[in-house]
């Protein structure tokens, strides 16, 4: 009987450190206890400065590397167990930082169906989920075009067609949009965004970017390869020393809102969009204007 | 002046079915001594302008002067040590077996002898600021930041007068990035060189360029002062750039709120602002 998951992914207290063999004491874990469950469709940002165990953390998801203590669980199966390590694979797919070093095909079409190819599918199946995955993406012009001919946000959507072509179950960008301007950055979140919600696809995303981290559902930030702090976007932010203390910087409203405050203005720290902070603010802003209306 | 462009123009393989042209007609100056940046969306032309300026790339049509000296037919050798270029992920192109050693490659090259050397590379990589305990360490070792410091102060050695750099934060963590531009401002003002930044990311424009050249597919969209570039958003954002977020969320507060004086760039400047107007209102208020 299978059973019903309701978590995408799990990990009991997940370590790693590199050469194991040799561990000298004291030498440093990348990732160092890490508990976390991460249920189906949710749209998770992984906040953490160079060094700090997300790569590590991300890498351990897809089998890429076995964790060297405790242990990661996908859809119930342990990525220890050799014989389900393609299931977990195809479960999990995840695009890299550089467009130009995960594009294997000549032309997109055959850059996209390369996962399907390796499963072994029908080379039928294999044409219908590459067009329906370049759909998904809106590079279906671009079927033919040679990759390097395209703009790196374009070659990051060639990318995550190529994963969405598998089918999987989640998504894990690692500062996928870090080499993307704006225009490029906008696009893929805002693709991936839409795969999540239409086909609830979970999706992690690593990122140094706190305005995009504000639109995930939850954030976790990492820092020494352990969880500092995990919850909803408001809450994490409102917690200013210890992203500090991570490396990290706060998005410029938090930033602005936390130094107000310190002046004695009465702000929430909770207002995370854009135009929650513009109606807190203008709210205290006319506080004084009203009262001063008052007394006269 | 320190650097002149006339309608520059550059196409890629002319007269072959890939003919694609890159820049087209690009005018204008930077005084000695100021830090300009270049904005531009991936493809805007920003790298190829780049490589114009010490010669790597030669006008189609325009010209160009660094100093004085066209690139075009000036000599190449004095130009390249006036005009140091720091391209996209410099840490790329280390390759020395000691920090030290990779420092003093290019003053090595042009022949300078053993104690000159010496001193040249401390006072780099003190520009840098760097330790000199790293400078046996293999570049290798180092974080990406301490890499992409390594890397500028390679260039830093050979003293130019004009630095251009190519994305400098891009994929750096946010200290790293923080790090990286206050000290490029540290040595704008310090040393007095002339610095040219390219980048598509608007936030580290505002913290370091006095003037702004807005590039889109390859011509000039927009030029100006920075902060009078910023107080139009709409036109600013249809070049493909996105203002900094304090500086559109500014803005809309200033719709709502006119006392607010102009535009503001960071969030230190916001909140002596918001401060400030927030005082005058209290202060009507006690003396009702």
């Amino acid at each position: 009987m299978p059973v019903p998951f309701t978590n995408s992914i799990e990990t009991f207290a997940v370590e790693f450190s590199h050469n194991i063999d040799h561990r000298m004491p004291g030498s440093m874990k990348a990732v160092d206890g890490i508990s976390v469950s991460i249920a189906k469709g949710e749209f998770v940002a992984i906040l953490g400065r160079n060094g700090s165990g997300k790569t590590t953390l991300a890498r351990m998801l897809n089998a890429l590397l076995l964790p060297t203590g405790g242990s990661v669980c996908i859809h119930g199966i342990d990525t220890l167990d050799e014989s389900l390590i393609w299931k977990v694979r195809g479960l999990v797919g995840m695009i890299f930082q550089d467009p130009d070093s995960q594009i294997v095909g000549t032309t997109v079409e055959e850059d996209v169906a390369f996962g399907p190819e390796n499963l072994g599918l029908e080379p039928g199946e294999i044409r219908r989920r590459v067009q329906e995955a370049l759909h998904s993406v809106a590079m279906s012009q671009h079927a033919h075009t040679t990759p390097h001919l395209l703009s790196g946000g374009e070659k990051q959507k060639v990318s995550l067609a190529g994963i969405l072509a598998m089918q999987p179950d989640c998504i894990i960008l690692d500062e996928a949009t870090a080499l993307l301007d704006p225009a490029g950055r906008k696009e893929v979140i805002g693709l991936v965004r839409t795969l999540n919600r239409d086909k609830r696809i979970t999706v992690l995303h690593i990122t140094h970017d706190m305005e995009e981290a504000r639109l995930a559902d939850r954030v976790i930030l990492l820092d020494a390869g352990k969880v500092v702090l995990d919850g909803r976007p408001s809450e994490v932010f409102s917690n200013s020393p210890a992203i500090k203390m991570a490396g990290l910087e706060l998005p410029q409203i938090a930033e602005l809102f936390d130094l107000l405050n310190q002046e004695g203005f009465d702000l929430p720290d909770c207002a995370m969009n854009m135009d929650e902070a513009l109606a807190a603010l203008i709210k205290v802003m006319n506080r004084c204007r009203e009262q001063h209306v008052h007394l006269h | 002046m320190s650097i002149c462009i006339e309608n520059l123009s550059h196409v890629y393989l002319p007269g072959t079915p890939f003919e694609r042209v890159a820049l087209s007609n690009i005018t204008f100056d930077v005084e000695t001594g100021t830090c300009i940046g270049i904005a531009g969306q991936t493809a805007s032309g920003k790298s190829t302008l780049v490589q114009h300026l010490n010669g790597l790339l030669k006008p189609t049509s325009g010209r160009i002067t660094v100093n004085g000296v066209n690139t075009a037919t000036g000599n190449l050798a004095e130009l390249r040590k006036q005009v140091g270029i720091v391209f996209q992920y410099p840490e790329q192109q280390l390759f020395g077996e000691s920090v030290y050693k990779d420092i003093a490659f290019g003053l090595s090259n042009i022949g300078m002898g053993e104690p000159e050397i010496g001193i040249r590379v401390l006072e780099a990589l003190c520009a840098v600021g760097l330790g000199e305990d790293l400078l046996d360490a293999s570049p290798f070792s180092l974080s990406g930041g301490q890499k992409r410091r390594v890397a500028i102060a390679g260039i830093l050695v050979m003293r130019p007068s004009v630095l251009i750099l190519d994305e400098p934060s891009a994929g750096l963590d946010p200290q790293g990035r923080r790090e990286i531009l206050d000290f490029i401002g540290r040595l704008h003002r310090r040393l007095g060189i002339t610095i040219l930044l390219a980048s598509h990311c608007m936030d580290d424009i505002v913290r370091l360029a006095d003037r702004v050249v807005v590039l889109k597919q390859g011509e000039v969209a927009m030029q100006g002062n920075t902060r009078e570039l910023l107080r139009n958003l709409e036109a600013l954002e249809s070049t493909g750039m996105t203002a900094p977020p304090i500086t559109s969320f500014m803005n809309r507060m200033k719709k709502e709120l006119p006392e607010l004086n102009g535009c503001l760039l960071t969030v230190e400047e916001a909140r002596d602002e918001l401060k400030r107007v927030w005082k005058t209102l209290r202060k009507e208020n006690y003396s009702c």
